[in-house]
Parts: structure tokens; sequence; C-alpha cells
């Protein structure tokens, strides 16, 4: 008995010694990656793969406060840092940052991949083959576009968050209840996108703009996120802007709220709905394949220009005109996606699933009959109040 | 090597025996005395007295006692008194010492002894021996008189509301404590003798019809078998009767508090009470025991069921806390939220040493204050707290040796591990975090679910006196979860525990409780 646990107390350690800790990596050596960016550029003549980074780069904070001083803005800014590299493959440039970042670069906590134009015009497959793959990537990760040049989105300052990617990432988790001006799309959604048939991927498109003019000083570039970018199978054809933005997501089911509004008598009324549904039927008529969308709005009346008890009579007025009013932007907005040839709506997946046999048919052409498919919407909106708890406040003078 | 320590104790007390030559009382008083003054002999504490009793005083008579041991103010009211100044009635016809024993002691124990050697056990014990001219006994009378502690408020299990009264170090005392409690014939005290020089008193004390069937036998035989010269503490004892010596969980466990033993009593547990030793002992102890304290059935179950939880995660956090957050920080960074992990890693840029050694330090030097802190007289202990906690605490941190985060989490460590109210819990848990720390900082999170796994083997193993120690986990029995990690209303608790309680299982009859 004694014996053998002398034994085990000397195996033990010789056991621990020699296996131990290989996989251990402590958090400070980590580059947490925040953000990647995927574009392609000319490098001598060769087009090349270019892989930029934004991650957080700690500052040394020690146990006393650090950063909450004067210095509070610089040394957030600080805490950000910015890198680009180039390869003929994916893996070639991102490897070749360990060439000058001294810590193991670690996508695990990634939180954002944005695309450039130049990558995701020439098909972003590739680029989404390689991050599924990546040991340590999320397929929750957030997707987003990029049109314009990656050089000002690199140089723009994040204006809540310590670092962009935060920055990025909050504006598309917070703030979609907020309005329907984007919704994140994430790499599985992106991935799903280009393998299904009849459902093509769509991103958030990201934009930096100016701060200058409203702070009224040197305040630098600040990033948005406006639009979406309509993929038609793994490559890039076109945009729909912030209005279109808001039809599509009506039209896909991931509305939450937003804001129509019409002109009576020549003065606005702002109608915010806050309740969405959002109901596709496939019928056939005479051999003609009709896909119906039925939307149900509810909401208030968030703005009136003009001061009047609303009566049952104006509030059923005011609803068939705010219904015609949203099933024009609706219709638009199809016709936009037909026109770029995009089926992110994911047309072709309902019929695969309501009508499997018309749509073996279908598929072998699918992106040519796609814009000749019908597509009519009914759109029901509901206003279920005025916003107001008593009487509206009418100003003196127009009585 | 303990071979022959143990053979060289054996040796020394074959040569006392060797001394002992008279097995009975002469009528030769002086030989008499002359043996007793042999055998106690360079004891400077032993006093002896002639006197002379009898109808004339014709009869030479000897009291010995040791000094200290004995109430000399009983002594001079009922044995020197009445022998001295009180004559044997006339024409009795009975002998002399049942004259003086029916009528000359007004003391409550006396007994009358015709072993020398017993005799001198009884001096030994706090007693007055009586020797007579041309009588072959002798007589002893208890007059314990020495100074003890009062019963006073356990230091080691506290408590808001509740008793407040805690044992002492003398048997009697706590034998009374616990038959204050329980007024009922049943209760029984057995009386064993351990260590061949100290001769110390050990009880068993078990209710009858309600205790486990066969413990007390057990008990016994496990305590008759000891074979020691003697010892102080019952913890030693507790080692030699324990089932598995080498197991970090202790089989019995002890408590302070007259209460509690009692509610083990009537859960048909056996107490092991030694004389000066002020814990009484608890045997078979389960995993139950853990998470019970006294102050649980003062309070309302819904608050007592909540502090049962906060014990079990306390229990937890004690043994998996440092080696998850080793494993977590060294291996599986994934599964830290990004903000966490940025300003953690923020924390310990440029430190100079990886989490594990960190949390290895700081987790010796927290037991190394906690020992100090308990070893040092008071007065010092308070100082060794404030270098404590400035030399970890501020110091440390501002020397840049180690993160802030580390510190919560030793410190976190250190509190959790205090919420497991009986000190053999505890001190077991805060041991066994340092295994669990090594595989975290070797294996990761397959570490720790190595040792967490074989921690539950070794404990699933684990028997107390036959009772196995994870009852009522396993073997599972739901009728004694009403008294584990939840405690439910009184009226509830109908049932003793499976394991011990069998042979008497009802405790409630079904009858109307309170108000309904």
């Amino acid at each position: 008995m004694v014996k053998k646990a002398l034994a085990l107390l000397a195996i033990i350690p010789i056991l621990l010694l020699p296996s131990g800790c290989w996989d251990r990596r402590e958090i400070e050596d980590l580059l947490l990656v925040g953000a990647i960016i995927f574009g392609k550029s000319n490098v001598s003549d060769t087009e090349q793969y270019r892989v930029s980074f934004i991650t957080t780069k700690p500052s040394s904070s020690g146990g006393e406060q650090v950063g909450m001083s004067e210095e509070g803005g610089a040394a957030q800014a600080a805490m950000q840092w910015v890198a680009s590299s180039y390869g003929p493959t994916l893996e070639e440039a991102m490897l070749k940052f360990s060439i000058r970042s001294p810590r193991y670069i670690y996508l695990a906590h990634n939180r954002i991949i944005i695309l450039e134009e130049t990558v995701a015009k020439e098909g972003i497959s590739e680029v989404v083959d390689f991050l599924v793959r990546a040991e340590d990537t999320r397929l929750r990760n957030y997707v987003l576009v990029i049109k314009e040049d990656i050089s000002d989105l690199l140089k723009s300052i994040p204006e809540f968050e310590d670092i962009l990617a935060g920055e990025l990432f909050s504006i598309l988790e917070t703030s979609i209840g907020e309005g329907d001006y984007h919704h994140p799309s994430d790499l599985n959604i992106i991935a799903q996108g280009i393998l299904t048939k009849g459902q093509d991927p769509w991103a958030p498109v990201v934009e930096t703009f100016s701060a200058d003019q409203a702070a009224g000083r040197d305040a630098g570039r600040s990033v948005i996120i406006k639009g979406t970018a309509l993929f038609r199978a793994d490559k890039l054809v076109g945009y729909l802007d912030a209005e279109e933005t808001q039809q599509f997501l009506l039209l896909k089911g991931l509305a939450n709220t937003g804001i129509y509004y019409i002109d009576s008598n020549g003065e606005k009324i702002s109608y915010r709905y806050e309740y969405a549904r959002t109901r596709r039927k496939l019928a056939v008529k005479d051999g003609q394949l009709n896909v119906d969308y039925d939307i149900t709005l509810k909401g208030l009346l968030q703005e009136v220009h003009f001061f009047s008890n609303l009566s049952k009579a104006e509030i059923d007025s005011l609803e068939r005109a705010l219904s015609v009013r949203a099933s024009t932007a609706l219709l638009e907005t199809i016709n936009r996606c037909k026109e770029l040839g995009s089926d992110a709506l994911g047309i072709g997946r309902l019929i695969h699933a309501r009508k499997p046999e018309i749509w073996k048919e279908y598929s072998k052409n699918w992106y040519s009959i796609y814009p000749e498919i019908d597509i009519n919407v009914n759109v029901k909106v509901q206003i279920t109040g005025t916003a107001l708890g008593s009487k509206p406040i009418v100003p003196k003078a127009s009585e | 090597m303990f071979g022959t320590i143990f053979r060289k104790n054996k040796s020394v007390s074959n040569k006392a025996a060797q001394a002992v030559q008279m097995q009975r009382f002469s009528k030769d008083l002086n030989k008499n005395i002359k043996y007793i003054q042999q055998v106690l002999s360079k004891c400077c504490d032993l006093e002896s007295r002639p006197i002379r009793i009898g109808r004339n005083r014709q009869i030479n008579a000897r009291i010995f006692f040791i000094d200290g041991m004995v109430d000399a103010a009983f002594m001079a009211t009922n044995i020197l008194e009445p022998l001295m100044l009180l004559e044997p009635g006339d024409d009795c016809g009975l002998e002399i010492h049942e004259e003086i024993f029916n009528s000359l002691l007004p003391a409550g124990t006396v007994t009358i002894e015709q072993s020398p050697n017993m005799l001198v056990t009884r001096l030994l014990s706090g007693g007055i021996a009586i020797v007579v001219e041309g009588q072959e006994k002798a007589f002893a009378v208890e007059a314990i008189g020495w100074q003890e502690r009062a019963v006073e408020e356990s230091q080691t299990e506290t408590v808001v509301k509740g008793a407040r009264a805690g044992f002492v170090e003398n048997i009697r005392v706590n034998r009374s404590l616990i038959r204050r409690m329980i007024k009922y014939p049943g209760l029984k005290f057995e009386r064993l003798t351990v260590g061949r020089i100290t001769n110390t008193e050990v009880n068993i004390a078990y209710i009858e019809g309600i205790v486990m069937e066969g413990l007390v036998e057990k008990v016994k035989e496990r305590i008759e078998r000891i074979d020691i010269d003697g010892t102080a503490n019952f913890g030693m004892l507790q080692e030699m009767i324990d089932d598995s010596t080498f197991s970090v969980f202790s089989q019995s466990y002890s408590t302070e508090r007259p209460d509690r033993a009692c509610s083990c009593l009537l859960e048909g547990r056996v107490l092991i009470i030694m004389d000066n030793f002020p814990f009484v002992t608890v045997v078979p102890s389960v995993i139950t025991q853990f998470f019970q304290s006294a102050e649980d059935y003062s309070t309302k179950y819904l608050i007592a069921s909540f502090v049962r939880l906060l014990r079990f995660i306390g229990l937890n956090i004690t043994v998996l806390l440092p080696g998850l957050y080793v494993a977590i920080f060294s291996y599986h960074h994934e599964m830290i939220p990004t903000e966490l992990l940025k300003s953690i890693s923020q924390a310990r840029e440029q430190l100079p040493f990886p989490i594990f050694l960190e949390m290895l330090v700081l987790e010796i030097s927290f037991e190394i204050l906690r020992e100090a802190g308990v070893r040092l007289p008071r007065p010092v202990g308070q100082a060794v707290s404030i270098v404590g906690a400035l030399v970890i605490g501020q110091a440390a941190v501002a020397a840049r040796l180690v993160s802030p985060p580390s510190i919560i989490i030793v410190a976190l460590t250190a509190i959790a591990s205090f919420t497991i109210p009986i000190p053999e819990g505890s001190d077991a848990h805060r041991l066994l975090r340092f295994p669990v720390l090594l595989a975290a900082g070797a294996f990761g999170l397959p570490g720790i679910i190595t040792a967490w796994l074989m921690l539950l083997v070794h404990l699933s193993g684990l028997r107390s006196f036959g009772v196995p120690y994870l009852s009522p986990v396993s073997p599972f029995s739901l009728s004694d979860w009403k008294d584990f990690l939840i405690r439910v209303p009184s009226s509830f608790m109908k049932t003793r525990p499976i394991q011990t309680g069998k042979s008497n299982i009802r405790r409630q009859d079904n009858g109307k409780q309170g108000g309904k």
C-alpha cells in the first residue's frame, strides 16, 4: 500500500512534467482580432489578397487606474491596432502578420468580417471557405460589405467603443430595434446563401463619413451602417439604399420597427410600425406562378403636422393611404432585386419548399426565370393609436 | 522506524507494570501505605494524612489524596470531620469498614476497592483514598475539585440564533449537557478506557432503540482495538477508527455543540466522548454534514435552504474556482466573453509569471497567512492580517507581480471555503483545490474533469462505519434529501436518515401540525 502510494507520487510529477502545458497560451500573448477585412489589390502587377486586422492593443494598465484621466480619448484610440498584409493566398496573407506582431493571431473573439467590393464582386466563396475551415473563427461573425477603399475605414475613429470592430458590432447588435436601417447577416447566413439554390446571400454595407461637419471641428471619420449589399450566388451584384433596405427587411420578415410617412393635405404624417408580420403564399393560377406577400403592420402615429383629434374615419383613410404607400415601396424594392438578378429574398427556396415539382424544372435556369415571377404585395396597415394620452397640443394661433 | 519507537514504548510500560506486585490489600496498614507510597514515589503532589478513628480512637487509618485535584472543603466537612469526630454506634455488631461506609462517609460516590492498583487509579482521577488498619479493603471517595473551564459558547461553530453552550474538557459535564437535552432512559453512556498510561476515559453515547443496528458493537470493537500508551487528542483516535485512514475526508466529525450532538443521536448515530477533549465525535459521518449547521434549524426553512445552497456553491468554488480560472484563461480563451478577456488581458499585460504559477503562489501564500493567523496569539494575529492584506492585496499588485483578477479569485476561494460549517470538510476541500489546480495547469478543462471524476470515484468508495459516504446521493434515497441541499419545513421531516435510522424510522406521527 505505502509502496504503491509512493510509486504513484513519483509517477504523477514525471507524467505531468513532460506532458503538460503544450497548448497553454497566456492571454496577454494573444492578438485579439476584432475585425478582419478581406480585399484584393494589385501588388507588383499580380493580384493579391489583402487581409487587414482591426485588433485590440492592450495598453499596459497595471493595478492602478489607467486611461480614466483627461487623455481618455487618446488612450482609447491607442488601444486599437490596425494592420494589413498581402499574399497570393489568404492563409499566406494571414500568416505574414507573424513577422510583425509578437503575439498569436487569435480569431475566436473576432466579431466582424468586412468584405471589400474588390473581393465581393469577384466572388466570396474562397474567403468564406477559408473562414469556415479556420479552427477558431465562429459562424456567428457578422459580415459587412464596404464599397469604398478601406483606407478611410482603417483611419476612422470609434466614437463609443474602444475599437472599431466593437463599434460596428454594437451598432449591429443594439440598434436593430431602433429602426429598420440594417439587419446583421452572419457568416452562417452567407455560407448558406452560397450553398442553397434559390437563396442568395446579402449583407449590410458599412460606410465612412466625415463627422467634421456636425462636430464643428476636426473629428476625423466615423463609420455608419447603411444599405444592403445583394449577391448573386457568391458575387456582389448591387446595393439597396437605406429606404430599400427597410422594405427588404419587411419582405424577409426581419423587420422590427420603421417609419412610413405620407403627405396628407400638404402636411406630413409619420407612422411608425412596432409590429410587422410577413406571410408568403405561393399560388398557381392558369399555369402562372404567383408569389403573394401578406404583410401586416401595427403601429402608432408618431408625428402629425396638423392639429386635430383624429376621427375614426380619418384614421381609416390614413390606414388606406399608408397601405398604398407601403406596397408601392415594397414592390419597387422587389423589382430592384429582380433587376439586380439577386434572389436574396429567397423566392426560389420558397418554390422549392412548397412546389418541389415546379422547382425541379425551374432550378435549371432559375436566374433567367426569377425576374419573370409575379410577386404581389398586400399590406395591411393598422394604426393602433395616436401616441397621445390626451388631446393634442394646439397652438393658440391656429384656432 | 516506527516499529522501534513502538517497541521502546512498550518496554517502558512493562517496567511500570513490574513494580506492581500487590494484588490485594493486606491487613497490615503499614504495608499498604508503603505500597501506595512506592507506586506514587517521587510524586510531590501526593499528600497523606494519618488519622485515628473508631470508638476510642484506637484504629489507625491513613488518608491519601492528590494535591489540587480534590476539593479541600469537601474533604474537611465530609470525610475528616465525621471520621475524626463521630463515633460508630454501639453494639451494632458490624465490622468497622461497614460501619464507616454506612454512617461515617456522607459523600455521594464512595467505592470499596480491594485492589491497590484500582485505588491508585481512583486517587489519580480526583479521589480521596482511605486505608484503614486491619482491613483488606480501602475506600475511595470521589471529591473532584480541580480547576476547569466553565461551559461557554462554542468557538468553532458559532450561531446567531441558537443554543450557546459548548462542550468543555470535563467528560462528566459533557455527559450532563447531553443528558439534559435527552431525558430518556434509552440514552446510554458506556464507559471505555483508552491509553495504557493515560487511562483516558472514553464514553460511547447512543439511544437504545434508535441507534443503527450493530453500530455500537462496531464502535466499541474499534476503540477497544486501539493499543496506545496514551493521547490527549481525539483526532489521533479518530484516524485510528476511520474506515479509510488515507482519505483526505474524515469519516467521523467532531462537534462542540451539545444540540448538534443530540440531533445526531436522534438520527441513530453514536457519539464518542473523550475526557479532556471538548469535542464530541459523531460516527458515522456522511456528505450531508458538509452542509448542515446548527443554525439551519433555528431559522425558517426557506432561509436555511438558501444558505444550504450557498454552502454547496461555496464548496464547489473552493475546490474548482482556482482550477477553472487557470484552465480557462490558459487554454480555453474562446469561452471567455470578449470584454472580460480584454479587461483581464489588459490587467495581465507585462506580468512576469504565467497564470498557473501566479495562482499557485497566491493560494499558498493565503494558506500561510491563514495558518499564521490561527497559530499566532490574538494580538499578533491582527498584525499578520494587516500585513497580509497589504502585502498580497496591495503591494503585489502595485509592484506588478500579480494581477488583480487573480487576487479576486484567491480571495473568493478563501472566503467560500469558510462557508462549509465543519472544519473537517473545510480543510479537506481547501487541500483538494491544489490537485485540481495542478491538473488544470497541466491539462486545462480535461484535467479538471479528470480530477473531479477521481474525487467522485474516491467519494463513492468511501464508507464511514459501513455507511456509504455519499449517501443520500449514492445510494440514492429521496427521503434523505429533505435535509441535504435544502431543508424542508420541520413538519415534513418525519423520518430518520435511511442509513442510520433504519431500526426506528419514524420521527413524527402523521398527526396534524401547526394551526391546520
